[in-house]
């Protein structure tokens, strides 16, 4: 008795300390990550699909937000969208608006910002309207603007008279190709204004971002008040403040309804609620110990390991409540631990072993994943083992549940037994096989943890703002910043055919905005002689009304751009249009990467067809749907093969341990119950991906636990109600948790929610069937 | 007695001088009142115009004739359509330009100097005094028959784009409006055929 006080002690001592050091060294060094990306393999084949998924997730695009405005007249909205955007460029916050305006201010013409681009205009785009025909209409032109009224261009006049300036910053607005309506943007149907935000934030975390978006509430809100207007915003930005909410309110409602939950169900079981928060003891530590070892060994872990991760340790609350069952009032709780602990143990173990065949698949997910699920499994079956018993000293009533005396005494007969089971199999034959080509998820953010509402949302604005696709791209990668533009270039001239024969409405690529040297010098060479535009401005000004020597500026910025040395990408970059070409031109990975993107493909297959003739530009094409759909599908094969080589891992430990045929009955209803669970959502129509996989793996350890427990020999009917107790309660209490997850807004936690509850249920019933009354000792 | 007397005299002419005042200011008052009155009882009109606008980097100044609609409360139009066809028109807070080419559409609220003459004219019309003075200080001078507007605007950035707003006419009838830019540009229209 002693020597156990003294275990006891040594144990407590060396579990707090534990605890203690693992929540101080997690408040000092957890790195949560979020980003899906990095959740994917750490060498995937395809680099350049790594790369761009990577940009897109991080890259300025993550930066832009989109506006919708809806439901009133569109003369209203357009000037609230004006509005709007006038208020928002105020914001330091928020970076450019776009909304379709053609507002250009005049004072960013001459302003110090602009004055670079400006000396360079020549240079920028090609410019031969040089002739007395182009120089007299664009004079022409401008007088006619004078006698509108419209005063913008009046201060560049004598020095770009073409308003050639103007124009190249025009086009690159224009890159959208937007429906306009009232001078704004609006969506196809000319039904909603649409704005464009670029959030400008140092400091790209969740909580900047959360501010920012909650500015620009503050700014719409006075704008719509007391009107009758919808205003949508999306973004990455917007979904990523979505889901965080999303998840701290599932969080607290999942926590909060499981709490009281099952706080009642450990009322009714056992007359006792304290004992709820001892079985939370194994479960906690876990966690706590989990989070621990899996950021020492990776440096950082994934919110989605954590969030899914947690979850599958759910299964450790099982434990305390096999200990709690199988106790009663006359026994030490040393003894009755010790008599469950080699079943308890073998549980565990196999389990855990299981999860052992996720590592080493290159996807870091999975790995991360697996030491999670291993590190706290151990952990919660050490505390069941040496820290609960001694917490239970306090006398307990556990309650007479008629149920048990109804369930101990059924009975099945082996012919019912093998029906069920052939009949079980056949339907879920019947279903996965009428499914097998459309039941998995290609899609990659099915994975994404964003509520399915904001996705919806999300892909709604892309679409009605025209937002260039992310699934045609052409990507080349160079050190050398000259040598890709002219790469750029020759590929634009390419493809130029397709916009030519109308298959795509767009290209957009870096070198609208900034040409190669060698194009510079070719406009350069283009532009004419001093001479010869000073005769041809005379012949044409002496039918005008301007002044003599007025257009001596233009002359001498022509001249002067004969001079010039072409503008580099370093130079560009100290521009204010730097930030426009973010998203097309960019340094990753020690190289200088170009991204041509098309909008509005007409023809999926005849793209794809005309891309495969052309031998130079194919090797650079990367469809984004179809690289994530196959790094998706690899992924789901993976987990899966893993998946089956861990229950080859449970069998033949079981093997070790008992007899084929106990092996066969002890497994058999696992088996069965994963097949149901994967049938009843393909039937429900869900689309399976990585996620329902990695909890099909939980469901084998639950289903594996029982069926353990079930195969114990009794020693008397008082223990086989027990044991039926313990696991009635570890089926309820896991009902109550995944049935409640399964109702989240976060596909991911509904999907697991759904998956395990339907797993369990199936588990449960099965192993009572195959199991009950099996033997007794 | 001699000071009392000359104290009389400087009381009187005093008083005088302060009745006078008042009586003037009334007579001004009420003039603009009237001349206000007259143009808020127009719903709509519709005037022809010839516009010179002179400015410094041309030899001749751009001569355009057309004509003006006027809708209250705030709808005013301007057609040039000699020499060639412009259209301005102003609806509540947008401002369309139209020329044969192109087509810009304007946000008066973000770009008060384009629209402060259009505006000013629509106020005027709309018998809107208030609106005037909010946006100009004014000096009136002359009688119903024959008056004249100067307005100079309060605000400082649109002070650094129009240095003042004239505006001649008889009743309502608007018959002149010269408009000086700050950089000493100028324009002057001649309005006439009120119908």
């Amino acid at each position: 008795m002693q020597n156990n006080q003294r275990t006891s002690l040594i144990a407590h001592i060396t579990w707090l300390s534990f605890l203690l050091a693992s929540l101080v060294y997690l408040f000092s060094s957890l790195h949560v990550v979020s980003d899906i990306s990095q959740f994917m393999p750490d060498d995937h084949k395809n680099k350049d699909v790594q790369l761009l998924l990577d940009e897109l997730q991080q890259g300025s695009t993550a930066r832009l937000l989109i506006i919708r405005l809806s439901g009133d007249d569109t003369l209203k909205l357009a000037s609230i969208s004006k509005q709007l955007r006038a208020t928002l460029e105020k914001n330091t916050h928020i970076g450019l608006v776009h909304n379709g305006q053609k507002v250009l201010n005049l004072q960013q013409l001459i302003n110090n910002e602009y004055k670079l681009l400006f000396n360079y205009r020549y240079l920028l785009s090609e410019n031969t309207a040089f002739t007395k025909e182009a120089l007299s209409a664009s004079l022409k032109q401008r007088l006619t603007e004078l006698r509108t009224g419209i005063t913008l261009f009046k201060n560049t006049l004598a020095t770009d008279p073409q308003n050639h300036f103007s124009r190249f910053l025009y086009r690159l607005q224009e890159r959208a190709k937007n429906t306009h309506l009232h001078g704004v943007w609006f969506d196809k149907d000319k039904a909603s204004a649409l704005l464009l935000v670029e959030l400008n934030l140092k400091n790209f975390d969740l909580d900047h971002q959360q501010q920012a978006l909650n500015e620009i509430n503050h700014a719409i809100d006075p704008l719509t008040k007391n009107k009758n207007i919808t205003v949508d915003i999306s973004g990455t930005a917007s979904m990523a403040v979505q889901t965080r909410s999303a998840i701290q309110s599932t969080t607290k409602w999942l926590s909060g309804t499981a709490l009281i939950l099952m706080s009642l169900l450990f009322w009714w079981s056992y007359r006792s609620a304290h004992l709820f928060f001892i079985a939370m003891l194994p479960l906690a530590s876990a966690i706590i110990a989990a989070l621990a070892i899996t950021n020492i060994i990776f440096n950082q872990v994934h919110g989605i390991i954590i969030a899914f991760g947690i979850t599958l340790l759910g299964v450790c609350i099982d434990y305390p409540v096999h200990l709690f069952s199988h106790h009663t009032k006359s026994r030490d709780p040393q003894q009755t631990i010790l008599s469950i602990w080699p079943t308890l143990r073998l549980g565990v173990i196999t389990t855990a072993l299981a999860y052992l065949a996720m590592l080493g698949t290159g996807f870091t997910g999975l790995s991360q994943l697996a030491v999670f699920a291993i590190s706290g499994l151990i952990i919660s079956l050490l505390v069941t083992r040496w820290i609960v018993p001694a917490w239970l000293r306090l006398n307990f009533n556990k309650q007479e549940h008629p149920y048990l005396k109804h369930l101990s005494i059924l009975t099945f007969s082996a012919k019912s037994r093998l029906v069920s089971a052939i009949a079980v199999i056949a339907f879920c034959f019947l279903i996965i096989n009428a499914n097998l080509t459309s039941m998995w998820s290609e899609n990659i953010s099915d994975l994404s943890p964003v509520p399915a509402k904001a996705k919806l949302l999300d892909q709604e604005l892309r679409h009605s703002i025209g937002a260039p696709e992310v699934n045609h791209v052409f990507l080349i990668k160079d050190h050398d910043t000259e040598r890709l533009l002219q790469r750029t270039e020759s590929m634009v001239t390419r493809l130029n055919v397709l916009k030519q024969n109308k298959q795509v409405n767009n290209i957009f690529s870096v070198t609208d905005f900034i040409p190669s040297k060698q194009t510079q010098r070719l406009y350069q060479q283009q532009l004419p002689q001093r001479n010869e535009l000073v005769t041809n401005l005379n012949t044409v000004t002496a039918s005008l009304p301007f002044k003599k020597y007025f257009f001596t500026p233009f002359i001498d910025d022509v001249s002067a751009s004969k001079d010039l040395n072409p503008i580099s990408v370093a130079e560009f970059y100290e521009t204010p249009l730097a930030k426009h070409i973010q998203q097309d031109l960019f340094f990753k990975e020690n190289n200088w990467i170009s991204i041509v993107r098309l909008s509005g493909v007409h023809d999926e297959a005849a793209l794809l067809s005309w891309i495969d003739t052309e031998a130079s530009i194919k090797p650079h094409y990367l469809n984004l749907r179809q690289a994530t759909s196959s790094l998706m599908s690899d992924y789901q094969q993976t987990a899966l093969s893993r998946l089956l080589l861990g229950s080859l891992i449970i069998g033949l430990i079981l093997l070790m341990v008992r007899p084929l045929k106990r092996m066969g009955i002890i497994l058999l209803p696992v088996v069965l119950a994963v097949l149901l669970s994967i049938s009843i959502q393909v039937l429900l129509g869900t689309q399976l991906n990585l996620f329902h996989i990695l909890a099909l793996l939980l469901i084998v350890g639950i289903g594996l636990d029982y069926s353990l427990f079930f195969d114990r020999k009794w020693t008397s009917l008082e223990d086989y109600q027990h044991r039926l107790h313990g696991i009635f309660i570890s089926a309820s209490s896991t009902l109550i948790t995944f049935g409640i997850l399964g109702f989240s807004d976060i596909p991911v936690l509904a999907a697991l929610g759904q998956t395990v509850s339907y797993g369990v249920l199936g588990c449960f019933v099965l192993t009572l069937l195959f199991n009950i009354k099996r033997e007794k000792a | 007695m001699n000071h009392i007397n000359k104290f009389l005299v400087l009381l009187v002419l005093f008083f005088n001088l302060v009745f006078n005042m008042a009586a003037h200011a009334t007579e001004h008052d009420s003039t603009v009142a009237e001349v206000m009155n007259l143009f808020s009882q127009q719903k709509k009109s519709t005037v022809d115009f010839k516009e010179e606008k002179h400015t410094s980097f041309l030899e001749q100044p751009i001569i355009s004739s057309g004509y003006l609609e006027f809708i209250a409360p705030d709808r005013l139009a301007k057609y040039i359509t000699v020499p060639e066809k412009i259209s301005n028109e102003i609806n509540g807070n947008q401002l369309v330009i139209k020329t044969s080419s192109e087509t810009h559409t304007i946000n008066l609220k973000e770009h008060p100097e384009f629209s402060i003459i259009l505006t000013s004219i629509i106020n005027l019309l709309s018998g809107n005094y208030e609106a005037l003075k909010n946006n100009f200080t004014i000096k009136f001078k002359g009688q119903v028959t024959s008056w004249e507007l100067e307005l100079l605007p309060r605000d400082s950035f649109i002070r650094g784009h129009i240095d003042s707003i004239g505006m001649h006419g008889n009743k309502n009838k608007l018959t002149k409006i010269m408009v000086t830019e700050a950089n000493k540009d100028y324009s002057v229209t001649h309005i006439s055929n009120h119908r």
